[in-house]
């Protein structure tokens, strides 16, 4: 069985009592699944024992997956699909992201589901929702990022996809915090009322979601004044620079007067300050190439170090841009404790939120394949050890 | 009791009967208190007396004298109810206890003007105090918390900057590359309401509500997970710079940019059989015939920058849209680089309503983005999409107050 100790401490585990049965796999509902189960939740990974693609366990799998059990059976059969509607009527969620009709056609689909639990909360994701006249058309969320127009707003575009935002992952992990928060407020409100919900996720929707700027100013016919990606649109100046080091950059961003007053003394510039063409932030923001000149002309001339200090000695938003390797062994987010090794040694993520204790809820590493089919199989349904063996030699468990 | 008429019976509000107090000027709070407040609790945003400065960022939806009016604004504050306090004023301070008192659930932005307030009903109204979000750059513990810092600022130290421009030709003259649009500011905000509903239902009755600390540079590095995967395989090259053998394969797949004779389109024929129907849509060149070049997955890895630049000979005398129709027709995963104008525009987001329209007075009218998900509960009733919301002006609201504090809020 997968470990479910929970952490020491004084662990949120306000999901506690919820069971999830979770079809999804890549990247954005497992990852929504790990973050309910960071939560409380009991999370049940359905997965097959046939397919070769569900024995890799390393790589992303091992960070998306935790804090969750496995159980491994076939879905296509007639007696795997009455097992699965047996876990899911002792159960409260059903998350998928199959292609279109593979539940239905397997006669897992909501309609099916809620027969055998009416107050079932079902979650299904796709890239372009189960409505509309491009329901059905085969997405990827890396391809989804050109079809939202994140893509044009981010970078140069190039043959090489370079420094174009595809990597790393974006959609998915977007669309697993709607996921979860659409699960929640569902949880919520079925508290209160005592009715489920089916929830149609759109990953095309969740990353448009994100891009108000770019919406509002097509939807009122104004061109997009700033794309956002390589300096805070309304701010000035605002973007990445270039210090001594080969690749050494910092991050900074001036959004109002204060700032902007802050900013001149930090460079040594009160002319600038004193300057009343650019006392207003209006003003400020149509001279904005001019101003990120003259910032990256002093960043140029200084370690990465001394213009962090300088700046944020003022009080200026300002920070290196960093790396994985650098994250790890940063003091302040080891103490916040977001990184972290579990079970065999393997780094993980916890929730990207904490208590005031620390806690970020659970985190147990990725189970194995199959590890939990006794406890859901026998502990769960209270199938005996004959019929297991038995629906293990008709191919129906693993 | 108002009469409920049969369309309000059908809305679904999960959040019904929650009400949340947000404090404090960030996009990432708005949206945040926005999308709970979408779900159907009730939103008091307070504002100090000179408004939210947002108010005065663009997009307009007009600009005519005396004052202008933001569309970005009204897009994250719709269906709030708006109020100004000055919290320099004791007895503003006062009304924000009070109000805190008889809401849910608290967010606040833990900028230089509420954090002292802030840490005063920390310490001091702990009885008082609903769950609580705080958000902020760098969060409320370790070395770097206080700094001054903004959601931009932390995509870079969080690493998710660096690893959008990894790798590169040339790191010393290509920067670490932000995320699109307002996206820095707007994740932090879903994770800022994920948190706040996680707040709201481990809060239990008689105990200390929790303070959820949502840190912008935390919401960055969670995104890392590739990054994290990569270094742990030892597959994570030493720096940004791009090694001889680095092609543009990227996860799950290869994905190629092609440029078309009117925008471009992303395509991922990845498997052998997508491929096979992909070089028919391109009308089977003779390059496509040439195992060694193309005819395995493993081949198309180790020769996709040789390949991009023979199918980007035919892309682009095509029309995106037509090759997106077409590929897809046949089960090829290929989607058009859209525009922002395209979005507005787009027949799958129309068809599925999932624009909002923001109103100025009946007289002005704009789209704006909704909420990602359609909601049916088994009773039948549907999360509204498509809804028709009013811009949020301080005049519009009323709240209780006392005549002694009448002075300190506008409402």
């Amino acid at each position: 069985m997968s470990d479910f100790t929970p952490a020491a401490g004084t662990t949120k585990l306000c999901l506690s009592g919820i069971r999830v049965v979770d079809f999804s796999w890549v990247v954005a509902g497992p990852m929504a699944t790990k973050r309910l189960g960071a939560m409380g939740a009991e999370i049940i990974k359905i997965e097959s024992a046939a397919r070769p693609e569900f024995s890799y366990r390393d790589g992303w799998y091992a960070v998306i997956n935790n804090n969750k059990r496995s159980c491994t059976l076939n879905i296509t059969s007639p007696e795997g699909q009455d097992l699965i509607r047996q876990i899911v009527a002792g159960s409260d969620v059903v998350v998928e992201n199959f292609s279109s009709r593979v539940l239905a056609k397997n006669n897992l689909g909501y309609e099916d589901l809620r027969k055998v639990k009416p107050d079932i909360i079902f979650v299904s994701a796709s890239g372009l929702g189960r409505t509309g006249p491009e329901r059905d058309m085969l997405a990827y969320g890396s391809l989804l990022q050109a079809y939202s127009g994140r893509v044009s707003l981010i970078g140069s575009m190039s043959a090489s996809l370079e420094a174009m935002g595809i990597m790393p992952a974006w959609t998915d992990p977007v669309t697993s915090l709607w996921e979860s928060l659409a699960i929640m407020a569902a949880l919520r409100h079925r508290a209160a009322t005592g009715e489920g919900s089916y929830i149609d996720l759109s990953m095309l929707e969740a990353t448009v979601a994100l891009l108000p700027d770019a919406v509002l100013h097509s939807a009122l016919g104004q061109p997009t004044q700033e794309k956002g990606s390589e300096g805070e649109i309304g701010a000035a100046p605002s973007g990445c620079f270039k210090c001594l080091g080969e690749d050494d950059w910092i991050a900074v961003s001036v959004r109002h007067d204060a700032e902007w007053q802050a900013l001149c003394r930090a460079i040594g510039r009160p002319d600038l300050a004193d300057n009343p063409t650019l006392r207003d932030r209006p003003d400020r923001l149509k001279r904005k190439g001019e101003l990120n000149r003259v910032l990256a002309d002093w960043c140029a001339k200084r370690t990465l170090a001394d213009a962090e200090t300088g700046l944020q000695a003022e009080r200026v938003p300002s920070a290196p841009s960093r790396g994985i390797r650098d994250l790890l062994g940063d003091p302040h987010l080891q103490e916040r404790d977001i990184f972290r090794q579990i079970g065999d040694g393997r780094w993980s993520i916890a929730l990207p939120w904490m208590d005031e204790t620390g806690s970020r809820g659970k985190l147990a590493p990725a189970p194995a394949l199959g590890a939990d089919n006794d406890y859901v199989f026998g502990t769960l349904l209270g199938l005996s050890s004959d019929k297991q063996a038995e629906l293990k030699t008709a191919g129906i468990i693993a | 009791m108002a009469e409920v008429s049969p369309k309000e019976r059908s809305d679904l509000r999960p959040l019904a009967g929650v009400r949340v107090l947000e404090l404090g000027s960030s996009i990432s709070a708005a949206f945040a208190a926005k999308l709970l407040g979408d779900l159907g609790a009730e939103v008091i945003k307070v504002e100090p007396m000179s408004g939210d400065p947002l108010r005065q960022q663009g997009p307009f939806m007009t600009s005519a004298v005396p004052e202008s009016v933001s569309a970005l604004f009204g897009y994250l504050n719709a269906g709030k109810r708006c109020i100004s306090l000055d919290l320099g004023a004791d007895v503003a301070r006062a009304m924000v206890t009070m109000l805190m008192g008889r809401c849910d659930l608290a967010i606040w932005v833990a900028d230089d003007a509420t954090v002292s307030h802030l840490q005063d009903l920390i310490d001091r109204e702990r009885p008082q105090r609903p769950a609580t979000v705080v958000i902020s750059p760098f969060g409320l513990k370790g070395p770097r918390a206080g700094r001054a810092g903004s959601a931009y600022v932390a995509q870079h130290s969080g690493g998710l900057a660096y690893h959008q421009a990894y790798p590169v030709n040339d790191p010393s003259a290509t920067p670490p590359t932000g995320c699109a649009d307002r996206e820095a500011d707007m994740i932090v905000g879903l994770v800022g309401a994920n948190a706040a509903l996680w707040a709201l239902m481990s809060a239990t009755d008689g105990a200390p509500k929790p303070i959820v600390d949502v840190s912008a540079e935390d919401t960055f590095a969670y995104f890392l997970v590739d990054a994290l995967a990569d270094l742990k395989d030892g597959k994570l090259a030493p720096s940004r710079k791009r090694l001889p053998d680095q092609g543009i394969t990227v996860a799950g797949g290869l994905i190629w940019f092609l440029p078309c004779a009117d925008g471009a389109i992303m395509v991922s024929p990845r498997e052998d059989h997508q491929w096979a129907r992909w070089t028919e849509l391109m009308g089977n060149p003779a390059w496509a015939n040439d195992p060694a070049l193309c005819g395995s997955r493993a081949a198309r890895t180790v020769n996709s920058a040789q390949l991009q630049v023979l199918m980007a000979q035919w892309s682009a005398t095509q029309k995106a849209h037509e090759v997106f129709r077409k590929a897809q027709a046949i089960r090829v995963a290929c989607f058009p680089v859209s525009t922002p104008a395209d979005l507005v525009r787009n027949d799958q987001l129309l068809a599925r309503q999932f624009f909002d329209t923001l109103t100025l007075d009946g007289a002005r009218d704009v789209a704006m983005p909704g909420l990602p998900f359609r909601m049916l509960s088994s009773s039948g009733a549907t999360l509204q999409h498509g809804r028709r919301r009013s811009f949020p002006t301080l005049e519009d609201q009323e709240l209780e107050c006392r005549d002694d504090q009448a002075e300190h809020v506008h409402v």
